[in-house]
C-alpha cells in the first residue's frame, strides 16, 4: 500500500511539474506547481516528517504561491479564452490530478504513517526544530536573512536601471 | 552565540555591518567607505586578541580562514578602488555597488572558511548571489545583462547540484561536519555509493563555480560582459575562495575514487582552455580562457593531497590573483567613455601612449605566461614540483606543455602593443585608487617571483 | 686590493645590469654606457681575489633564498666562468656600442642589459633554481628585443625562437624538477645546489630521460644540427646586436650548461651519449658548412658559419680529453669574439650598401679599405689561419679528437677545408669583383674603429699568446676530467 502510494505521488509530483513548465498561462502553471508541492508535502507526511509537510503546505504551497498568483494578476492578467473555457478537456485533466491528491491524503490519513514507513520517522516538534535553527544554526539563519536582504537590494538596483536609462533616453 | 564567538567573528561582522551601513552613505564616499571597510575587516582578521577567541559554529576562525579573509577583502579593495572611473563616467550607483562586493568578500570568507556543507552552500550562495548583480550592474553596457544571465542559469543548475549532492553526502554520513563527512568517507560509510555520488555532484558544482572544463561555458561571455573590476573579482576571488575550500577544509583528493575524476577535470581545463584561447582578439575573453588553464592547474595542487601541495596551491592562487586583478584593473583603467579596450586591435599603440601601462600589461601577462623572473613562474614551479612529487608526471607533463602553448596568446596582445597604432586614446591618466592597485600588484608579483621565500613562509603558517 | 676579496663582487656583476636597465629607463640611454662601464671594471678586477689558486673557486658567495625548497643563491666563479663572464662584458659593450647610432629608444638597452644579467647568472649559478631562472631572463628580452626592433619578418622570427628554446627549457625544469624530488627522496635533504644533486643515485631507466632533456634543452641554445630550425629568421630578422649575443653568448651558455650541468649531474650517461654528440658535432660541421657555402644574405651566412664553429667545440666536448677539453673551452672564449666580430664588420658594410645579399656587393676593397682589410682580417680568423684565435681552439680540438677517433679527427679537417670554402666566397663576394651598390662611401669613422679594435687584440692576443688563459682553464677541465673519469673511463 506505501509502496502503491509513494510511486503515485512520485508520478504525481512529475507530471505536475512538467506541466507547470510547459503551461502558456502563468496562472495554470502556477496552480501546476501548487499541485506538484502538494504532491511533496504528502510524501514528507509519508516518509515520517509530519512537521516537514505541515510546512511546505504553509510556506510553499500557501504563502509563496499565493504571492506568485498575486503579482501575475497584478502585472499582467491572463486574457481568458472563452472558446475552450467551457470545455471538458480543459479542467478534466487538472481536476483529476487534485483528487488522486485528495485521495492520496485521505489514505496517507487513514493509514498511521510512522508505523507503516519504510523509514525510521523522527518525531521533531516545532520546539526542537527552533532550538535547532536558533543555536546550532543560528549564523546559518542569519547568512540566510543576508541573503535576502542583498538579493533586494540586487532586484532593486536592477529594477531602478530600467526607468533610469529611459529617463535619459527622453532628455 | 556567546561574547567569544562574536568576537572571533568580528570580521565577518564588519563586512555584514559595513555592506549594509554603505547604502546609507552618499554617491561620491562610497566606494572609499567600502575600500575603508574592507580593509579594516582584514586588519581585524589579525587583531591579537582575536587569536583567543573560541571555537564558532559553522565556520572556524583559524588562521587560514582569516589569511582568506584577509585576501579577499584586499581583492574587495581593489575593485571598489578600481571602479572609480566607472562611478564618474557612467550611471554607477556607487554605494549598492560597493555594498554587493562587500557582501560578496563576506560570502567568499564565509565559504572558504566553512566547516560544515551548510556554510559551505550559504557561503556560495552569497558569493553567487552578489556576483548576479555585480555583473550585470553597468547600466550603458548592454552585454553585461547578457552575461549577469549567463552566470545565473548555470549558476542555478550548480546550486541545484550542489543542495542534492549535499543531501546525498548526509543521508550516507548523518553529518554536515566537513571534516567527519570527507573522513566517514574514506572510512566506507554504509552508503558508500550514494555519499560517492554525493561528492560528485558537489565537485560538479565546485566545478561550475570554478570554471573547470567541461564546466566552463558560461566564463568567456561573462567575463567579456561584466565590468572590468568585478571580472577580476569573479577570475580571482571567487575562484580562490572555492579553491581555499578545497585546499583546506575538503580534502577531496582523500577520497581515491574521486581522484580520476580531478585528474580528467584538470586535464580537459588544460587541454581546452588552451585551444580555446589560442584564436582570441578579445583581451577578456582570452583571460578568461587562461583562467580555465590555470584553474586547471589548481587541480594539481587540490590533488597532491599533502600539506606541500596545498601550500602551493595558496602560492599559485596569490600569483595569479595579483596577475588577474591587476590585468582587468588596467583594462578598467583604459575604459573611456566608448567602453573597454577589449580587443587587440584597441590595445595598439599603447606603449607609445601610456608607456607604464603598457609595460606593466607585459609584466602582468608574462606572469600568467609563467616567465621567469616573475610570481607566475614561481608558482607554476612550487606547484609542479608538489604535483611530480605526489605522483601525477603525465599531468605534469600536460601542464608544461599547455603553458609552452600559452606563451603565444599571452605574447599575441603583448606584440600589438608595441606597435604604432592609429587608435586615438579615450582614456584619461590614471588615477590615484588605480595607480595604488597596479603598483602594489606590480610589485607582488616581482617580489613573489624573485624572493618568494617570505611569502610561501606566511602561507605556510597558515595552512592547516 | 684585499679588500676586494670580501666584497660580494659576484652579486654585484649580476644585479648592475639590472639597475642599469632600470637606469636606463628613468634617465635614458646614456645610463646604458655607464652601466657597462662600471660592468667591465667589477668584472676586470673579479681575479684579484684569487689568492688561494688551490681551492676549485676564484670567487664563491651563497646567499639565501627561497628556504621551503632548499634554494640558494649560490655563485660560483672559476676559471671559465670567468672567461665567459670577460666575454659577455665584452660583447655587451660591442653591442651596445654597435647600437648607439642606430637605435635611441632606451627601452632597447634596457633589455639588453637585463639579458646581459642573466647570461652573468648562467655562468655563475651554483644552484639549479637560479640557474633556470637565468636561464629564462636571457633569453626573454632578446626575444622582445626581435619582436619589436627586428626586421620585416620579426614577428614570426621572435615566435618561433621563443617556442624553440621554451620547448628546450621547460624539459630542463623538469628534468631539474625530477633531480630534486630524487635527491630529496633519497637523503631527505630538499636541495638544488648543483655540488649536492651530483651525488644522486639516478634509477638507470630514467636517467636516459633525464638527460635527455637537459641535452635537448642545452643544443637547442647552441644549435646544434638537428635542433638549429630557429636559427636562419632569428638571425636574419634580428637587431645585429642582438644576433651578435645569440651567437656570442647565448651558444656558449648552452654549451656551458652541457659541461658544467649535465656531464657532473649524470657521468655515466654523458660517457654513453659522447659518440651521438660526436656524430651531432660532426653534422653541425659538415651541414652548417654547406649551408654557408649557399647562403647569399650575409647574416645568415655568418649564422652557419658560427653553427659550423660550434659544431667544432661539440666535437671537442665529443673527444672528452685533456687536450680537446682545453681547446673546446678556449674555443668558446674565441669563436665568441670571432662571430661577433663578422656580425659586426657584415652589420658595417650593409650601413653602406645598404643591403646583406652578396649579389649586391662587390668591390668594397677599393672604396673603403680599411673596413675590406677588417672584412678580410676576421674572415681569415674565421677561416683558421694559424696565429690567430679560432685555429688555436680548432687545432688543440682537432688533435685531441684524433686520438680518440680518428674518423672524426679526419672529418672535422673536411670540415676546416670547408671552411676555406665559404669564407673565401664571402671576402671574395663583398671585396672584390665589379663594384656594385653606391659610387661614394665613407670608410670607417672613429667610433666604428673603436668598437673593432678590441676584438681585433684579442683575436690577435688568443692567436699568438693563449697560454695565460689555458692555465686559467686547467682547473675547470681537470674537474671535467675527474668526473667522466671516475665513472667508466675514458672512452
Amino acid at each position: 500500500m506505501v509502496t502503491v502510494l509513494f510511486y503515485t505521488l512520485a508520478a504525481i509530483t512529475l507530471a505536475t511539474t512538467v506541466l507547470c513548465l510547459t503551461r502558456n498561462n502563468p496562472v495554470h502553471a502556477v496552480l501546476y506547481l501548487v499541485q506538484a508541492l502538494f504532491a511533496l508535502a504528502l510524501l514528507y507526511f509519508m516518509l515520517g516528517a509530519p512537521l516537514l509537510a505541515a510546512w511546505q503546505v504553509i510556506l510553499y504551497a500557501g504563502a509563496i504561491m499565493v504571492l506568485f498568483l498575486f503579482v501575475i494578476m497584478l502585472f499582467e492578467p491572463p486574457v481568458a479564452d472563452k472558446r475552450t473555457s467551457g470545455r471538458l478537456t480543459h479542467w478534466f485533466f487538472p481536476v483529476m490530478l487534485g483528487g488522486l491528491l485528495l485521495a492520496c491524503g485521505g489514505a496517507l490519513i487513514a493509514m498511521d504513517p510512522a508505523a507503516k514507513a519504510s523509514l525510521s520517522s523522527y518525531w521533531l516538534t516545532p520546539r526542537d526544530y527552533g532550538r535547532a535553527l536558533f543555536e546550532r544554526y543560528a549564523l546559518a539563519v542569519e547568512i540566510i536573512s543576508l541573503i535576502l536582504l542583498f538579493a533586494a537590494v540586487g532586484a532593486f538596483h536592477l529594477g531602478r536601471r530600467y526607468r533610469s536609462t529611459t529617463k535619459e533616453d527622453v532628455s | 552565540m556567546t561574547g567569544d564567538m562574536l568576537l572571533a567573528l568580528l570580521p565577518l561582522l564588519v563586512l555584514f555591518i559595513g555592506s549594509v551601513s554603505v547604502l546609507f552613505v552618499p554617491e561620491r564616499q562610497a566606494l572609499v567607505y567600502g575600500v575603508v571597510c574592507a580593509l579594516l575587516a582584514a586588519v581585524l582578521a589579525w587583531w591579537p586578541w582575536l587569536s583567543v577567541a573560541s571555537d564558532t559554529p559553522l565556520v572556524s576562525s583559524g588562521f587560514f580562514a582569516r589569511g582568506c579573509l584577509t585576501l579577499w577583502a584586499l581583492l574587495g579593495a581593489a575593485t571598489c578602488l578600481l571602479s572609480e572611473r566607472y562611478r564618474a563616467s557612467r550611471q554607477f550607483a556607487a554605494p549598492e555597488f560597493a555594498a554587493l562586493v562587500l557582501f560578496c568578500v563576506f560570502g567568499m570568507s564565509v565559504l572558504s572558511a566553512s566547516t560544515s556543507l551548510v556554510s559551505l552552500f550559504l557561503g556560495l550562495e552569497a558569493m553567487t548571489l552578489a556576483f548576479y548583480v555585480l555583473i550585470a550592474f553597468d547600466r550603458g553596457n548592454t552585454t553585461g545583462a547578457e552575461a549577469g544571465l549567463k552566470y545565473l542559469l548555470p549558476g542555478f543548475l550548480a546550486s541545484a547540484l550542489l543542495a542534492f549532492g549535499i543531501a546525498l553526502v548526509y543521508a550516507a554520513t548523518g553529518t554536515f561536519v566537513l571534516s567527519d563527512t570527507v573522513a566517514l568517507t574514506v572510512a566506507g560509510a554504509s552508503m558508500h555509493t550514494i555519499a560517492l555520488l554525493g561528492w560528485t555532484l558537489i565537485l560538479a558544482a565546485i566545478a561550475f563555480k570554478a570554471s573547470l572544463a567541461p564546466f566552463h561555458l558560461w566564463t568567456p561571455d561573462v567575463y567579456q560582459g561584466a565590468p572590468a573590476p568585478v571580472a577580476g573579482l569573479l577570475a580571482s576571488g571567487s575562484k580562490g575562495a572555492v579553491f581555499a575550500l578545497l585546499l583546506a577544509s575538503v580534502p577531496l583528493a582523500l577520497i581515491a575514487p574521486l581522484r580520476p575524476l580531478l585528474a580528467v577535470l584538470a586535464a580537459l581545463s588544460m587541454i581546452v582552455g588552451t585551444f580555446a584561447a589560442l584564436p582570441q582578439t578579445n583581451l577578456k575573453r582570452m583571460l578568461a580562457y587562461s583562467s580555465v588553464v590555470h584553474m586547471g592547474y589548481m587541480v594539481l595542487a587540490v590533488l597532491t593531497g599533502h600539506q606541500v601541495g596545498f601550500e602551493a596551491g595558496m602560492f599559485y592562487l596569490v600569483s595569479y590573483g595579483a596577475a588577474t586583478v591587476a590585468a582587468f584593473g588596467l583594462v578598467a583603467s583604459l575604459s573611456g567613455p566608448s567602453g573597454e579596450p577589449q580587443n587587440y586591435a584597441a590595445l595598439e599603440g599603447l606603449a607609445a601612449r601610456s608607456p607604464w601601462r603598457a609595460a606593466l600589461l607585459t609584466m602582468l601577462l608574462l606572469s600568467l605566461a609563467g616567465f621567469p623572473p616573475l610570481a607566475g613562474f614561481m608558482g607554476k614551479f612550487v606547484l609542479f614540483s608538489a604535483a611530480l612529487d605526489a605522483g601525477y608526471v603525465w599531468l605534469v607533463v600536460l601542464a608544461l606543455f599547455s603553458s609552452l602553448v600559452s606563451c603565444y596568446y599571452y605574447l599575441r596582445p603583448v606584440m600589438r602593443l608595441f606597435r604604432s597604432g592609429q587608435t586615438a586614446a579615450d582614456h584619461g591618466p590614471a588615477n590615484g585608487g588605480e595607480r595604488l592597485v597596479l603598483g602594489l600588484c606590480g610589485i607582488i608579483l616581482v617580489i613573489a617571483g624573485i624572493y618568494p621565500g617570505p611569502i610561501l613562509r606566511m602561507i605556510a603558517a597558515i595552512v592547516p | 686590493m684585499n679588500g676586494l676579496s670580501n666584497m660580494p663582487l659576484l652579486s654585484v656583476l649580476l644585479l648592475l645590469p639590472l639597475a642599469g636597465a632600470l637606469a636606463c629607463l628613468a634617465w635614458g640611454r646614456r645610463a646604458a654606457v655607464v652601466a657597462v662601464m662600471l660592468e667591465a671594471v667589477v668584472a676586470l678586477v673579479l681575479q684579484s681575489g684569487s689568492a688561494t689558486p688551490a681551492l676549485r673557486w676564484i670567487r664563491f658567495e651563497d646567499w639565501a633564498w627561497i628556504e621551503r625548497f632548499g634554494a640558494r643563491i649560490s655563485l660560483g666563479l672559476d676559471g671559465l666562468s670567468l672567461l665567459l663572464v670577460w666575454l659577455t662584458v665584452i660583447l655587451l659593450a660591442v653591442a651596445v656600442g654597435l647600437s648607439w647610432p642606430r637605435y635611441r629608444q632606451p627601452g632597447f638597452y634596457a633589455l639588453l642589459l637585463t639579458s646581459c644579467s642573466g647570461i652573468l647568472g648562467v655562468f655563475l649559478a651554483q644552484d639549479l633554481l637560479l640557474f633556470y631562472l637565468c636561464w629564462e631572463i636571457m633569453l626573454l628580452p632578446l626575444i622582445l628585443c626581435i619582436a619589436l626592433w627586428g626586421g620585416a619578418r620579426r614577428v614570426e622570427a621572435a615566435f618561433k625562437l621563443l617556442l624553440f628554446t621554451l620547448a628546450g627549457s621547460l624539459l630542463m625544469l623538469l628534468a631539474f624538477l625530477g633531480l630534486f624530488l630524487l635527491h630529496g627522496r633519497q637523503t631527505g635533504d630538499y636541495s638544488f645546489a648543483l655540488q649536492a644533486l651530483g651525488t644522486t643515485v639516478i634509477p638507470p631507466e630514467l636517467a636516459p630521460w633525464m638527460f635527455g632533456c637537459l641535452a635537448v634543452a642545452f643544443l637547442v641554445k647552441v644549435p646544434a644540427v638537428p635542433l638549429h630550425g630557429w636559427l636562419p629568421d632569428a638571425y636574419q630578422e634580428a637587431p645585429t646586436a642582438v644576433t651578435l649575443l645569440l651567437s656570442g653568448v647565448l651558444a656558449k651558455a648552452g654549451i656551458f650548461g652541457l659541461v658544467r650541468v649535465a656531464l657532473p649531474l649524470f657521468p655515466a650517461t654523458w660517457n654513453s651519449f659522447l659518440p651521438v654528440l660526436g656524430v651531432v658535432a660532426l653534422v653541425s660541421i659538415g651541414y652548417g658548412g654547406w649551408l654557408a657555402y649557399v647562403q647569399t644574405d650575409l647574416k645568415r651566412l655568418v649564422g652557419y658559419i658560427s653553427v659550423a664553429h660550434l659544431g667544432f667545440i661539440l666535437l671537442g666536448l665529443a673527444a672528452s680529453n685533456a687536450m680537446a677539453l682545453q681547446g673546446a673551452l678556449l674555443q668558446l672564449f674565441n669563436h665568441g669574439i670571432a662571430t661577433a666580430a663578422l656580425f659586426v664588420v657584415v652589420a658595417l658594410v650593409e650601413r653602406r650598401t645598404a643591403s646583406r645579399q652578396l649579389p649586391q656587393l662587390g668591390g668594397l676593397w677599393s672604396r673603403t679599405p680599411q673596413l675590406g682589410a677588417m672584412v678580410l682580417f676576421f674572415s681569415l680568423t674565421a677561416l683558421g689561419l694559424p696565429g690567430l684565435n679560432i685555429f688555436i681552439g680548432e687545432i688543440l680540438i682537432l688533435l685531441g679528437a684524433f686520438r680518440v677517433q680518428p674518423w672524426w679527427g679526419a672529418a672535422g679537417m673536411l670540415g676546416v677545408l670547408l671552411a676555406a670554402c665559404y669564407t673565401l666566397r664571402m671576402v671574395q663576394g663583398i671585396l672584390w669583383g665589379v663594384p656594385r651598390g653606391p659610387e661614394k662611401m665613407a670608410d670607417m669613422n672613429r667610433g666604428e674603429a673603436l668598437i673593432l679594435a678590441p676584438l681585433t687584440v684579442l683575436v690577435l692576443w688568443f692567436g699568438l699568446y693563449p697560454m695565460p688563459f689555458l692555465t686559467l682553464l686547467r682547473g675547470p677541465v681537470e674537474q671535467l676530467l675527474t668526473h667522466i673519469v671516475t665513472t667508466g673511463g675514458l672512452p
